[in-house]
């Protein structure tokens, strides 16, 4: 009996442990440019360009590139580049400080991963549209 | 035995050295604009701007604005502003990409606070002129 219930709390605690396996952090440092508004039905979208840089709780770093607009919500399609010039794609969708990240698959290592993030702007410079993003991710990259 | 005493005095210093001071870290999100450029005695110079945002591990989280020069070191004086309108004076020193800093007071809560730190650029994009700086502090 007391095997078995070894044998229980060990399978669980792998099943615990492997299901944390892809879960990582990042920072994003952005630089924002906005270039044309228009008006709609919503009130007024505003098209959007974000540059920026990043690095991981799992040691990777690169560049990141986003296009969207952004009205009551922020929308935005973005490509981050590793360090080994692998490209993941990627969605955003924002309210206020608080967003949702999707993982859409890439190039090289990233061909079949999927996943996501929550993100939070940390900190924004109004003035110079200059934010700071934390990020909470987890995905099947192996 | 020997053991014993070995932890008792590391446990000692962990403890006199936490009491004497607060280790602390920010982490920054920066972009430069390179100024006009002039030749000294010890090559040529570059004024540079820098502005940004930053959030600090004590919760605290703000814009920054630095005016500095840029030749075979990067020195900066910059002004971090915080929630609550207070602002940390601090500079910086940096060959490549590891620096120290050092913050020297500054207004309401900062007026009395000193550190020094080091930081590092953890990534950066040259074309886009942007960086992703952390920095690690120790209050004096």
């Amino acid at each position: 009996m007391q095997n078995l219930i070894i044998s229980i709390i060990m399978v669980s605690l792998l099943s615990i442990v492997s299901s944390f396996a892809g879960e990582y952090t990042a920072t994003n440092a952005l630089s924002y440019t906005i270039t044309k508004s228009v008006d709609t039905v919503d009130g007024s979208v505003m098209g959007l360009s974000v540059e920026g840089v990043w690095s991981d709780s799992r040691g990777n770093s690169g560049t990141i590139h986003c296009v969207g607009t952004r009205g009551k919500i922020l929308k935005a399609y973005c490509n981050s580049t590793d360090q080994d010039g692998d490209i993941q794609y990627n969605t955003a969708t924002r309210v206020g400080t608080e967003g949702k990240g999707v993982f859409n698959g890439g190039t090289g290592k990233y061909a079949n991963v999927t996943g996501g993030c929550s993100y939070q702007v940390a900190a924004f410079d109004k003035n110079n549209l200059v934010g700071l993003i934390t990020l909470q991710c987890s995905d099947n990259l192996n | 035995m020997k053991s014993i005493f070995i932890a008792t005095i590391l446990l000692s210093i962990l403890t006199i050295t936490s009491a004497f001071a607060e280790d602390f870290t920010l982490t920054q999100s920066i972009k430069w604009t390179m100024g006009s450029e002039i030749e000294t005695a010890s090559g040529k110079l570059k004024g540079v701007s820098v502005d940004g945002a930053y959030i600090d591990s004590r919760g605290h989280k703000g814009i920054l604005t630095c005016i500095g020069s840029v030749g075979e070191v990067f020195k900066a004086d910059c002004n971090l502003k915080d929630e609550d309108g207070d602002i940390v004076y601090l500079d910086a020193l940096r060959k490549g990409v590891d620096g120290v800093s050092k913050m020297s007071g500054g207004t309401g809560k900062y007026k009395n606070v000193t550190a020094n730190c080091v930081y590092q650029i953890a990534n950066s994009n040259k074309e886009a002129s942007l960086g992703l700086v952390t920095m690690q502090c120790s209050n004096n």
